[in-house]
């Protein structure tokens, strides 16, 4: 089967690209062997949030003061603000309401109530624009009966440091009985299906007969699961202000997202190949031919480019065995430390080495293979090298802008 | 030496890394609190399982097999088959009449067609399903209706003027062509027929074995199995590819037979495709092409089977689909319709397998499309008894459209 373009990785940067690919008109084809970590996201988008210990508050300044081969570098800053300032209208167009601007970070709450910087917070979670601002005066923390996955007393505990009044109340829903019999089904995928009118209308006027005067409520992210809209309805019947707080994964606004994204892309006419792996790459004199898949078999997927955006450890982009550091595809040039002693560092909450080894680029985005350029490959997302998502809080970022960017320059092939 | 390919089981249920994406996606797991979900049911109880078969949960009966886990699944765990390998491994229950009865389609459908005049009014009959209600079979269920000629009887009638064409391939029918609807096997042969391919019968085909497995009937499945692989094998050394037109006997016969039967078929799989697949891949190659008619108009959506969304192919479908210029294409999102195959007949499975079609039913509904398309025949059942709209095989669509003459011309045949 033949594309103008494939995008191996189906995850945020992999529908970023497509999305971009397919706006243009191109024929593109999205493969993803298996769900994302979208489905982790708490709902909120860091472009950067933290360079080692210092927490940033204006990411593009930011950007000059990371590592020379950081992705953000190479894209360069004007080109990452630029991008950056596209993508809330990228994501309107798609069905998806974000706030917040790269022009300065504000914060958000994680699932233990603390604040945590961030470039773009979807509908309904809370966000508040200086770090050590009170978020609320009062805040009813609600809780749902029988559900797995909400901290209430972490909650109280840090937005009490705050200086935040909380309260917590536990309600209990007709349509969550049933439900409850089960040690498996209170998670907040489960509860959110469970989610229709009238259990909307139920929720909604239990929370109203318990809230005080001045008091913002705060419940778990379990409204919402395929569209914003049952959210906004929610948020009419609820007389004080209401919030979501982000929960454990999986996470019903980052399944949202990602079936948005995924359905928009398939309307623009792109077509994704859920639940299929690519097995090879085959490379003849310095550029991709084909991608030999599981479900295509002899088929081969052809394209007149492509971008792997297959992600770091958990999507299996990056793949480890006791000895080595390797991109399994193509078997790309990696940038990893032969010494395992180095991958790691015993202290579990300091920036772990292993996290910056990815796929080396060049400054278009070309990855090596045995130090010959791939002309019609480029890598985007966390699959790259020199960047630690985690403790920058960049990973929505990456994977978004390099995603955009390595679409980009495709077309400029 | 790879330490950790070394420490991974058959059924690589070690390389679940318990992020529970797949609890998200499973169907039955968001209407029935009694099923534990995938990863309960799969990677994590084969653990205990592996420590004593008393940890089996006989709750693992209500996995309807749609595989909807594995495709969600970023550790590539055969989460799906870690299931069903348990119920036919740890449910020692014989199965019930019931059970066999749905299960053994080719009895039953080499009977009913012999009587279809009279077994047709019987089945839809008042008396007749409160009968199979009380044996276990859903009263609210219709069964498919019972042609009086088989499909592979026409297939044998026609062959000596099929043998004429240069070019061949194997039909495997399946139940459903061969007993219900052999209008969709004749709209196969006028396709391939304008593309100068003449479609031939397997030397021999019993069931694919579907319902066999899903009803524990094993050796049963195995047996059949056998006598498929054989044929097919013989197919393939006369280089015919073997096609389907069901995306679950498909399915079935290439991961099914390996998978949960044990039967060694890498020699052959690749050979074993639906028609659609076919057809895309040679009008890729620019091998044939196809020429549609001017006066078909049609507003159409494709339902994707859970086992489609398996084999990978939707996209082969909906590209046919889509070449005629005739059809306004609707899709629709891909998710479970709730019958798989002979579990939503179950008594004790109705209620949940309609409540797992809902969200589609409702879809569909909304964009009131003239006909529904999707590749298997139980989806078909399902969604023309929960929505009322028509649907029908893509292949029937194509042979619809189609232009037989102006084709023939393309082809180099007239």
């Amino acid at each position: 089967m033949k594309f103008d373009y494939i995008i191996i990785g189906g995850g945020l940067c992999g529908l970023s690209a497509g999305i971009r690919l397919a706006e243009q008109g191109k024929k593109t084809a999205i493969v993803s062997s298996g769900q994302s970590a979208l489905h982790f996201c708490a709902g909120s988008f860091g472009l950067l949030g933290k360079n080692g210990d210092k927490t940033v508050l204006n990411p593009l300044e930011e950007i000059d003061r990371l590592p020379e081969k950081h992705p953000y570098r190479l894209m360069g800053k004007d080109r990452v603000k630029r991008l950056a300032t596209e993508v809330p209208a990228m994501l309107q167009k798609a069905g998806i309401t974000v706030t917040g601007s790269a022009e300065a970070n504000h914060f958000t709450l994680t699932p233990f109530g603390k604040p945590r910087p961030s470039w773009l917070t979807l509908n309904g979670l809370p966000t508040f624009s200086k770090l050590d601002e009170k978020p609320f005066e009062k805040a009813l923390i609600v809780s749902i009966k029988g559900f797995l996955e909400s901290y209430p007393a972490f909650m109280v505990e840090n937005l009490e440091k705050k200086g935040v009044c909380c309260r917590v109340e536990t309600i209990d829903l007709e349509r969550l009985t049933h439900l409850r019999e089960s040690n498996f089904d209170m998670r907040a995928a489960s509860i959110a299906k469970q989610m229709d009118r009238a259990t909307i209308e139920e929720f909604a006027s239990k929370i109203n007969s318990c809230t005080g005067k001045d008091e913002s409520v705060l419940i778990p992210a379990v409204i919402g699961i395929n569209d914003e809209r049952q959210l906004d309805r929610m948020r009419e019947m609820v007389n004080n202000p209401l919030y979501c707080v982000p929960t454990i994964p999986v996470s019903v606004p980052g399944l949202r997202t990602q079936h948005i994204l995924q359905h928009y892309f398939e309307k623009l006419g792109g077509t994704y190949l859920l639940g299929d792996r690519v097995e090879k790459g085959i490379i003849e004199n310095g550029s991709v031919k084909a991608l030999v898949t599981t479900n295509f078999g002899e088929d081969h997927l052809k394209a007149d480019a492509f971008i792997l955006a297959s992600g770091n450890i958990f999507g299996e982009g990056i793949k480890s065995n006791p000895h080595d550091f390797y991109e399994p595809v193509f078997g790309l040039d990696v940038n990893y430390s032969s010494n395992r002693d180095e991958w790691y560092d015993f202290n579990f909450f300091d920036a772990q080495p292993y996290m910056e080894y990815g796929v080396e680029i060049d400054k278009d985005f070309h990855p090596s293979l045995k130090g010959t350029k791939i002309k019609n490959l480029l890598v985007a997302g966390s699959t790259l090298a020199h960047c630690n998502s985690l403790k920058e809080d960049s990973g929505a970022g990456t994977a978004i802008l390099t995603g955009i960017h390595t679409a980009d320059l495709a077309m400029n092939i | 030496m790879n330490y950790q390919e070394q420490n991974i089981s058959a059924n690589n249920f070690e390389e679940c890394i318990k992020c529970t994406i797949c609890t998200a996606y499973c169907p039955v797991m968001a209407v029935n609190p009694d099923y534990p979900g995938p990863k309960m049911a799969g990677p994590d109880g084969e653990r205990y399982r592996l420590k004593s078969p008393d940890f089996y949960d006989k709750a693992l009966k209500y996995c309807l097999n749609c595989k909807r886990c594995e495709v969600s699944c970023p550790s590539n765990v055969k989460i799906g088959d870690i299931i069903q390998r348990a119920r036919i491994k740890y449910d020692t229950k014989p199965p019930k009449l019931r059970d066999h009865m749905l299960a053994e389609t080719d009895v039953m459908g080499n009977l009913a067609t012999a009587f279809a005049p009279i077994v047709n009014p019987v089945l839809s009959s008042g008396i007749a399903k409160a009968g199979l209600d009380i044996i276990g079979v859903d009263k609210h269920r219709t069964f498919p209706k019972y042609a009086s000629h088989k499909f592979s009887t026409y297939l044998k009638k026609i062959q000596p003027e099929q043998e004429k064409f240069q070019k061949h391939i194997a039909y495997f029918h399946g139940c459903y062509v061969n007993y219900n609807n052999p209008s969709l096997g004749k709209d196969l042969v006028k396709i391939l027929n304008a593309v100068g391919y003449g479609m031939l019968p397997l030397s021999k085909q019993k069931c694919c074995g579907v319902a066999k497995i899903a009803n524990r009937l094993i050796s049963r499945a195995k047996h059949d199995a056998e006598i498929n692989l054989k044929s097919i094998r013989e197919a393939v050394e006369q280089d015919m590819p073997v096609l389907s037109t069901s995306s679950t006997c498909a399915f079935t016969i290439r991961d099914e037979y390996p998978h949960l039967l044990g039967l060694e078929n890498s020699d052959v799989r690749s050979d074993i495709m639906l028609a659609t697949v076919f057809l895309s891949r040679k009008i890729n190659d620019g091998e044939i092409k196809l020429v549609f008619r001017d006066d078909y108009k049609k507003r159409v959506s494709y339902h994707t089977p859970c086992h489609m969304q398996k084999l990978g192919w939707a996209a082969y479908s909906t590209g046919l689909l889509k070449m005629i210029p005739g059809i306004e294409f609707v899709p629709l999102p891909s998710q479970c319709c709730g019958i798989a195959g002979t579990y939503g007949f179950k008594k004790e499975n109705y209620e949940y397998s309609q409540k797992i079609g809902a969200e589609l039913f409702e879809a569909i509904e909304n964009e009131h499309p003239d006909v529904v398309a999707t590749d298997c025949e139980t989806c078909k059942w399902q969604i023309e008894m929960s929505t009322g709209a028509k649907v029908e095989n893509p292949i029937t669509l194509i042979a619809e459209a189609l232009d037989v003459e102006a084709t023939m011309r393309a082809n180099g045949l007239l």
